[in-house]
């Protein structure tokens, strides 16, 4: 297989349309649509029993869906199932290997099951994901961050358009987080692969993703990009800005004589207002002689994102 | 793909420390059995040498004018008329050398009880080596039997009782009867080959005389009367037997090596059986007319009745008559030919062929036990360890993964059979020399007499009973696949390689009363080995064959492997639709 050519970059490699599955009457999940470019980082994230998983297993093939589509570099993973994963590397949750195989026996296996793995590529992936050292030891004696690490190698082996991660971080240490965080980007931004992870590290996430979709009680609550969620407007094209003054009481007069809106918050003035107004804003506080140390837009972090969108969804969802 | 997903398997199951461990344990079973089976064997030569001197020795610890001794002197007469007469017990008289001991014994006994011994002191001191014993009658009291052997019973090898009574002057016809017995005999033991021979030939004229004039009246007892069919096609089968005996024993009086001996073990075990079985225990002799009715009793079975010949026939085809002269053809075959049917033709206990046969069967159930195993470990253990998981999201269809498995499954059996035969053929060679492995064996195939290459035979038989147990691997795999569990299908497969062919042999009984059974599995499992008969085995066995039942061989492997087939289909339908859940 070809490596993921940058050229992927901004093409849609999975789509999914409407799709729903349901156990018997019970809903697992609803309407899900969401679409995921090469060359972008998808966060994947919901409370415990969202559906994420499940969502996972769908575009894997391990489960059957009641109705939707799910669309894989245009291949429908129903009815061209090889096409479609063949795009695909993976690991669900823990990644199970042979115990009794050595590492390097363990993606012998999986390199068999592929064509195109050259060895060049086949040792390269080897340190990526930093194993030689241990390549030819049996998985029994392997951490569970070395299991990660060669789940992610079996997954990344192929060149993958498409790398499906659940929970991709379980049992690695702070400086393997990071080495497997800068795979994925690398992965994502330089070669072009559409990345989609799924995991509960919010505060990961946030340095990861490019793009985030929330699911709760199976349904999408929310998908927009990171700049977005972290631009928090406040409605139309209003953002919240900090004013770090000597006298909050005197810039909250000067903010309503301008008819911003504003409230006093942590000993701070807070004002929400479009872009184009703070500079007059500012020159209004210097004219009524409030001394002024700057005026920051208010970022919301995934956190808090995720719990506002969590809070308000009733059950049953409110769609994307 | 499908090479490199089973090169994949193969690697898997090798590189586990338990499969190497039972591959070993395979080739050494495969090298150890020939060695170990001639261990099991008696030294023959013990029981027949020395018997003179052994009985001597007990002889000489006995009372004076007891019972014991008496009895022991009996015993030593006849042990001495064979050594000054250099009969040699190891050859074609050997069968006679027996019932001439007894006879003697006997004979001695019933004089004993006329000359004023008591008659159950008697029976009891001589009930070791002689045809007497003691039975409690209707009325309580104790009464001494004999068997009353008469010269033709040699031939049909039946046996009477008859209740002897303990006053001692009913005894005389007793004694005339036991000395003319052992008179013939012992006028048979002196004679050579080709007299001997000729008075067989005799014996079998002066019968033939008398069915030829049984089947004169049977038959016309039959024109008058059609009821009557099957006591005349019994009177006829007899008598084609009966000439064929003849002729056996003509081809006998040819016989002029001594390592020709097992022909005369041939003629006298398979004629004796064909010829009692058509007499006694045939099928058709135990039929009769009554009510309008064909009643068949045939074994210990409950009686079928039929309302006409053609409908008995329907069910029957008449087999036993055909198999019976078949049968007869084939001792002929065997005997003109010098080809034995037996292996052990010379009951020393050492026929390379019989001794290859056995331990190529013990091959084959010692590697099917552990395919069924890895049918059942082979999925279901990637359910258990959750590899499944990244198994199927690969671009492999499932159908692919799963023929790899299956067909790994069969690499293993078929590549652990054919290493374990080779290593048990040489085995064998070392332990017992190549003896009779270049002997062919003989079949029948419609109403041909075949030659069939000894080797080719004892495989095609040994891969007619490993059919059951392909059978049971392949409901093995369908059940870890449906289960999820190896336990389970373990549990299963080893209940049914334990049990399935005692269940089968049940099954039998039940086939009159629910026929389509036939025409499933069941009556088959684990039984194919069994119904492999030939016209001959047919013929000579005394309890109903599996032909009697409607059963037939290649019926049998039709329906097996059509069974093996659906399961294995039934696995990829399941496989292919399966969500994985966990």
């Amino acid at each position: 297989m070809e490596k993921t050519s940058v050229n992927e970059k901004g093409k849609t490699i999975l789509e999914i349309k409407g799709l729903s599955k349901s156990i018997g009457k019970k809903h697992i999940l609803k309407d899900i649509s969401l679409e995921v470019k090469g060359g972008e980082v998808f966060g994947f994230l919901g409370p415990n029993g969202s559906g994420k998983t499940t969502t996972i297993k769908l575009m894997l093939g391990l489960l059957n869906y009641s109705c939707g589509q799910i669309r894989i570099c245009g291949h429908d993973v129903k009815r061209e199932f090889e096409k479609a994963v063949s795009n695909i590397g993976g690991i669900i949750e823990n990644p199970e290997m042979y115990k009794y195989l050595t590492g390097k026996q363990n993606l012998m296996q999986y390199r068999r099951m592929q064509d195109g793995i050259t060895d060049e590529r086949f040792e390269e992936v080897i340190d990526m994901v930093h194993l030689r050292a241990r390549i030819n030891d049996k998985i029994s004696k392997y951490s569970l961050g070395m299991r990660q690490r060669l789940g992610i190698a079996q997954a990344i082996l192929h060149h993958p358009k498409l790398l499906v991660l659940d929970e991709p971080t379980n049992g690695l240490d702070p400086s393997g987080i990071k080495e497997l965080r800068d795979i994925f980007k690398r992965l994502a931004h330089e070669e072009g692969c559409a990345v989609f992870v799924s995991s509960h590290m919010l505060a990961e996430l946030e340095l990861m993703c490019d793009r985030v979709c929330i699911i709760n009680h199976g349904v999408v609550v929310g998908n927009m990009t990171m700049d977005e969620i972290k631009s928090a407007k406040e409605g139309g094209n209003r953002l919240s800005y900090r004013v770090n003054s000597s006298s909050p009481e005197s810039a909250a007069i000067v903010a309503g004589d301008m008819g911003i809106e504003n409230r006093i918050s942590g000993g701070a003035l807070e004002i929400i207002t479009e872009k184009e107004n703070v500079p007059a804003y500012i020159k209004a506080l210097a004219l009524a002689d409030v001394a002024v140390e700057g005026v920051v837009p208010i970022q919301k972090s995934l956190e808090d994102a995720f719990m506002e969108m969590i809070g308000d969804t009733p059950e049953g969802g409110v769609g994307q | 793909m499908i090479a490199k997903l089973i090169k994949n398997e193969l690697i898997k199951i090798f590189r586990q420390t338990g499969w190497k461990i039972i591959t070993l344990i395979i080739l050494i079973v495969a090298i150890v059995v020939p060695p170990f089976m001639k261990s099991l064997i008696p030294g023959n030569a013990d029981v027949y040498i020395d018997h003179y001197y052994y009985y001597k020795q007990e002889y000489e610890k006995t009372e004076p004018d007891s019972a014991e001794r008496e009895y022991l002197k009996a015993l030593l007469e006849a042990e001495k008329f064979c050594m000054d007469n250099n009969i040699d017990v190891n050859g074609w008289r050997y069968g006679y050398v027996h019932a001439y001991k007894k006879d003697y014994v006997t004979l001695r006994a019933l004089e004993l009880i006329r000359d004023g011994w008591d008659a159950l002191e008697i029976a009891d001191a001589f009930k070791e080596y002689s045809d007497m014993a003691v039975y409690t009658d209707e009325n309580g009291k104790d009464q001494l039997y004999i068997n009353t052997l008469t010269n033709s019973d040699y031939n049909t090898g039946s046996f009477e009782y008859e209740s002897v009574p303990s006053d001692k002057n009913d005894i005389s016809d007793y004694i005339a009867a036991e000395s003319e017995i052992i008179r013939k005999t012992e006028k048979l033991l002196l004679s050579g080959k080709t007299e001997y021979a000729d008075i067989k030939i005799k014996e079998i004229r002066e019968m033939l005389k008398a069915e030829e004039a049984i089947l004169a009246d049977a038959k016309t007892k039959f024109i008058e009367d059609n009821s009557q069919r099957i006591e005349y096609d019994t009177a006829r089968n007899r008598c084609e037997i009966l000439k064929i005996t003849g002729q056996c024993w003509e081809s006998f009086k040819k016989c002029e090596k001594e390592n020709e001996n097992w022909i005369h073990n041939e003629i006298c075990y398979y004629m004796d059986n064909l010829l009692n079985n058509a007499y006694y225990n045939s099928a058709l002799n135990k039929s009769s007319f009554k009510d309008g009715k064909y009643i068949v009793q045939s074994g210990g079975n409950p009686s079928m009745s039929f309302n006409s010949y053609e409908k008995y026939l329907e069910r029957y085809a008449d087999p036993k008559r055909e198999d019976y002269i078949l049968g007869a053809k084939t001792v002929l075959y065997s005997v003109e030919n010098r080809i034995p049917i037996d292996p052990d033709y010379n009951n020393s206990g050492i026929s390379s062929k019989k001794w290859l046969e056995y331990s190529i069967n013990i091959d084959v159930y010692i590697v099917m036990f552990f395919c069924i195993f890895l049918a059942c470990v082979i999925m279901s253990s990637e359910y258990g360890s959750g590899t499944i998981r990244l198994l199927v999201i690969r671009p492999c269809a499932r159908w692919k993964l799963l023929l790899s498995k299956l067909l790994v499954i069969g690499i293993f059996g078929v590549g652990m059979l054919m290493a374990a035969f080779l290593i048990t053929f040489v085995s064998t060679v070392i332990s017992f020399g190549w003896g009779d492995l270049g002997v062919p064996c003989l079949e029948t195939s419609g109403e041909s007499i075949i030659q069939t290459a000894p080797l080719i035979c004892t495989l095609k038989n040994a891969l007619i009973n490993s059919l059951s147990m392909f059978c049971i691997a392949a409901l093995a795999f369908f059940l870890s696949l449906f289960i999820k569990k190896g336990v389970f299908s373990i549990a299963v497969s080893i209940l049914l390689y334990a049990f399935g062919g005692a269940i089968a042999n049940v099954s039998w009984y039940a086939l009159e009363a629910l026929p389509f059974l036939r025409y499933t599995l069941i009556p088959y499992f684990m039984n194919l080995g069994v119904i492999r008969y030939n016209a001959l085995d047919r013929a000579i066995s005394i309890s109903p064959v599996s032909a009697d039942y409607g059963l037939d061989i290649q019926s049998g492997i039709i329906i097996t492997l059509l069974t093996s087939v659906i399961l294995t289909v039934m696995s990829f339908v399941i496989f292919d639709r399966q969500q994985i859940k966990n």
